[in-house]
């Protein structure tokens, strides 16, 4: 879809951003991409140095990490790869401080990876991660997100209430214009007016909850979020990851694990044998209570069609109020999408096609980008994309198609450090123009994890008590 | 880049290469179908194994010798090509395979070779070893070898090598699972011998043969009790966790598991600058050498404290000697890293800024050594690369018991007295090699037990004739009571 932009928005547009890269959210889209990439990267550049300055300064890692590189100046994008962090860095305490409750040390810690300044923190009282959680809110800005997977060591993001505020209104931003650019009924929503439940198949509350929750309501309403699964206990999140770290140092290790915590371990299997059930209960009350409704669904890919297969299944074609709007991302379990499923899942749903949204992003930044009707992810405008040689983490060219290890720097993050390595699989198209008309670079839509490469690869260095069921044999026990 | 990479089925090469693979640093190979060539690579009848049988001992060690002169890299075309494919593929410096694959004769000297016998008995490899057991019964006990699949590890040629010796020994089939990380010498070794004596039976019994780990559509038919006996799986987690999918009963699985290795100093090599200098030398070696990629290679050292005051201070001073002579290694043993990833890389800058806790020197291409203060070892220890030492102090030996568990494979000692007074200690910890400091690698598992196991004896299948009745042993039932 092009539209004509107004040469007078634009051009108040890219004067706003050279001051507030944020301000994009106050521009329809098709202004926000209206940027030719040279000058688009000009801005960012610009920002970059911005960013970079203040952090050699105010964030004690990036400063170090700098001088270590000899850093003094960014001339170019590629200048600042050096310093970006990676999912190692969020997870560089040592182990032991987490069993013993050292959380004065945590504090000291996390206070290095961002620029907020923790040293009035009091954590000498906190015994649990939730404590110190409800610490950090309380003394100082710092509204702490956690990344954990079932077993790997827990992840702390130092994330302020003011960087979480601007993503949720990225988020919002990224959500009315996806609605409006649906062929059909759907408009964006009103506060005051439109009062439509948010569908959300995750954890309501708690340091790994979706943030943007709260802002729903607080713009549209109380009671609108459906989130069944309650309150994420941070602590109890962790366990199964630091009975793994723990196992790996033997006795000592194991002596190490705070013994109160252990004592919860019934209630992870209680967690884990209720998950599903709400999971389940969710989807009851989507296949009767919401019908004919209009409602946002924010989900797996996999859950979306599993939901639309079983209206399928029953018969039932147009099962929502056709205003409806869909978001999901994540990929199909089997690792490909069944044929025709979007059109599938738009029948069953009642809903056009258009209305079901794809999305990549990832918690270290604050804004995730969309698929655009072309098939294509485009990046945000305050994200400068790299794509990194997989081997050796060398950026590779920014011209032509690239294929290698996607990373950005994230110029929305204000105390945080906004430059990261992922582990994806990108594919970049930064010069071809996306048929959808957004300028700008783009990834395609195939997206996957590096590492998968590797995995064929065998040495004899190793422990076998890396064992992923560690954790599981422990709690069990 | 793309190389292609044949299937050695049974004395057959097969180069029908038209399955594509992405390497790893920028090169492809391709391979044949393995799917469509399985009945060539399964033997077509257990019959078939007879031949081997009909060779005496001698014929094989004999055997063995000639095809040893044939593996001078200087002009054998296969190790070169293997070579290539080394520099290609995998992530040890291409030198370091370069002095492996120059010094694989010495596994065929007939010394070695004999070496190697006794460890199973050579009565029991050349035929039936006769027992009189108490009740009059006469046992007889041969070793045979069964159709195998070896599932190697990658970081250098010795496990294809090995193997090669191991199967002709015991005369049974082998089928190589070629790893990715080292494409060459299993193919190198089956060529070699097919120039030598492309009809003798022990050319015909060792095949090799690339699939992608874990590519269900063809272990389901390949791992079958109908095909094979026994798996034997060096290495990698995520390959032994595939293969024990395979596992079930008429399948055997010989594990050479991920293992580390770890070194204790004892009090007294901190007593002197001339004991601080020459178990610098030593560890520098244990951690440094092939550039830390295998399970002998040390990447913790505990180091325990003689309680003086200014232990630490020495410590810190110790670690560097270390990481000096590193540095001081020779070009064959040991180099900096090529290909350093950027998340270890973090992970180390990250604990150097813990300055409290943490002392670390170096943390680059060139390695490091980190010294944890407080006497708690890093989290990652057990994934330590690129020539990275942890040293952790610890008050006394209980202290750093506690730490050891049974997937430390070796433990170097120094002074040597630590030896002596922990060996059995460790053993029970789940230690399954102990050895002066300095000398990790030289260690030679084929007549030494490798990973706790006496491989040669683990890999055949014990096989037992009895004689009932040349001594009267009355039957069962006519037992007087």
């Amino acid at each position: 879809m092009r539209t004509r932009v107004d040469p007078e928005v634009a051009g108040l547009y890219r004067q706003q951003l050279k001051d507030t890269i944020s301000c994009y959210i106050d521009y329809p889209e098709e202004v926000v991409f209206s940027l030719p990439p040279a000058e688009l990267d000009d801005i960012r550049l610009q920002w970059l140095r911005r960013k970079f300055d203040a952090a050699v300064g105010g964030i004690a890692i990036v400063g170090q990490m700098a001088q270590q590189h000899g850093i003094d100046s960014v001339g170019c994008f590629d200048d600042a790869l050096p310093i970006f962090y990676n999912q190692e860095t969020f997870q560089s305490y040592p182990q032991s401080w987490l069993e013993n409750s050292d959380f004065k040390r945590m504090t000291k810690w996390l206070g290095k990876l961002c620029a907020v300044d923790l040293a009035a923190v009091d954590a000498s009282s906190c015994e649990s991660i939730e404590d110190w959680i409800a610490v950090l809110q309380q003394q100082s800005s710092v509204d702490l997100m956690i990344s954990a997977g079932g077993n790997g060591k827990a992840a702390f993001l130092p994330r302020t209430c003011e960087e979480w505020m601007t993503a949720q209104r990225a988020t919002l931003w990224g959500i009315q214009m996806a609605m409006q650019a649906v062929d059909g009924d759907a408009a964006p929503l009103q506060s005051g007016v439109d009062r439509v439940p948010l569908i959300y198949p995750g954890a309501r509350a708690g340091a790994r909850s979706w943030r943007f929750l709260d802002f729903y309501e607080d713009t549209f309403g109380n009671g609108l979020v459906d989130a069944p699964l309650g309150y994420t206990d941070a602590d109890l999140l962790t366990l199964a990851g630091r009975i793994r770290e723990a196992s790996r140092k033997g006795e000592a290790g194991s002596l190490q694990i705070n013994p109160a915590l252990l004592a919860r371990k019934d209630e992870i299997a209680r967690l884990n044998a209720e998950k599903p059930l709400q999971i389940e209960a969710l989807m009851q009350r989507m296949l009767d209570d919401y019908r004919d409704q209009r409602i946002i669904f924010y989900s797996s890919m996999q859950m979306l069609y599993d939901l639309a297969m079983r209206f399928e299944q029953q018969g039932i074609k147009g099962a929502y109020a056709a205003d409806s709007f869909f978001f999901c991302g994540g990929g199909f379990v089997s690792g490909t999408a069944p044929d025709d499923w979007k059109a599938r899942a738009a029948a069953a749903l009642g809903i056009p096609e258009s209305a079901i949204r794809i999305g990549y992003g990832m918690q270290e930044s604050l804004t995730g980008m969309q698929m655009c009707d072309h098939g294509n992810y485009h990046i945000p405008v305050c994200m400068i994309p790299y794509v990194l040689d997989e081997t050796t983490d060398q950026p590779l060219p920014r011209s032509g198609r690239q294929q290698g290890r996607f990373a950005f720097f994230d110029l929305l993050a204000d105390t945080s450090w906004g430059g990261y390595i992922t582990s994806d699989r990108v594919t970049i198209n930064w010069d071809q123009p996306c048929g959808c008309g957004h300028q700008g670079a783009y990834l395609d839509a195939a997206i996957s994890r590096v590492a998968e490469l590797q995995d064929d690869k065998i040495g004899c260095a190793g422990t076998a008590g890396a064992l992923d069921d560690a954790a599981d044999f422990l709690l069990r026990a | 880049m793309q190389y292609q990479i044949p299937i050695v089925a049974r004395g057959e090469v097969i180069e029908d290469c038209e399955v594509t693979y992405q390497g790893r640093y920028g090169a492809d190979f391709s391979c044949p179908d393995p799917n469509k060539y399985l009945s060539s690579i399964l033997l077509p009848s257990r019959r078939e194994m007879e031949a081997l049988y009909e060779l005496t001992i001698d014929e094989v060690v004999d055997y063995l010798v000639a095809f040893g002169q044939r593996l001078d890299i200087a002009d054998n075309p296969h190790l070169q090509r293997a070579l290539e494919l080394a520099e290609a593929f995998n992530d040890v410096p291409v030198y370091l395979i370069k002095g492996a694959l120059a010094d694989l004769q010495r596994f065929f000297t007939r010394e070695a070779l004999e070496a190697m016998i006794d460890t199973v008995g050579r009565e029991h490899l050349e035929g039936w070893k006769t027992y009189h057991r108490a009740t009059g019964r006469i046992s007889h006990i041969h070793a045979f070898g069964v159709p195998t699949v070896h599932v190697i590890a990658g970081n250098g040629p010795s496990g294809a090598i090995l193997t090669f010796v191991r199967n002709a020994l015991i005369r049974g089939y082998a089928i190589v699972k070629i790893p990715s990380n080292e494409l060459g010498t299993a193919v190198a070794l089956a060529r070699t011998a097919i120039d030598m004596a492309p009809d003798h039976p022990l050319t015909r019994s060792y095949s090799a043969v690339y699939w992608r780990g874990g590519d269900e559509a063809f272990e389901r038919k390949l791992y079958h009790p109908s095909n094979i006996e026994r798996i034997v799986a060096w290495g990698g987690y995520e390959s032994i966790r595939h293969i024990s999918n395979y596992v079930r009963p008429g399948i055997d699985l010989v594990t050479f598991d991920p293992k580390i290795s770890r070194a204790i100093l004892g009090a007294a090599t901190l007593a002197s600058e001339e004991t601080m200098r020459e178990a610098a030398i030593r560890l520098a070696d244990d951690v440094g050498n092939g550039n830390q990629n295998g399970c002998s290679n040390c990447r913790l050292a505990y180091a325990i404290s003689d309680g003086s005051e200014d232990f630490l201070e020495k410590l810190m001073r110790f670690g560097q000697m270390v990481f000096d002579e590193i540095q001081n290694l020779p070009p064959e043993i040991s180099s900096e890293a090529i290909h350093m990833d950027a998340g270890f890389k973090s992970k180390i800058a990250m604990l150097s800024m813990l300055d409290d806790e943490y002392h670390v020197i170096g943390g680059d291409k060139r390695g490091g050594v980190i010294i944890s203060l407080e006497g708690d070892q890093v989290d990652f220890a057990d994934e330590l690369k690129y020539r990275t030492l942890n040293i952790v102090p610890l008050q006394d030996y209980d202290a750093m018991l506690s730490f050891i568990t049974r997937d430390v494979q070796t433990v170097g000692v120094y002074p040597e007295s630590v030896r002596d007074e922990l060996r059995t200690t460790l053993a029970l910890h789940g230690v399954q090699r102990i050895t002066s400091l300095g000398y990790m690698r030289h260690f030679d598992p084929s007549v030494d037990p490798h990973d706790g196991n006496e491989a040669l004896r683990k890999m055949s299948t014990w096989v037992l004739a009895e004689d009932c009745m040349t001594n009267e042993v009355p039957a069962q039932w006519r037992k007087p009571r």
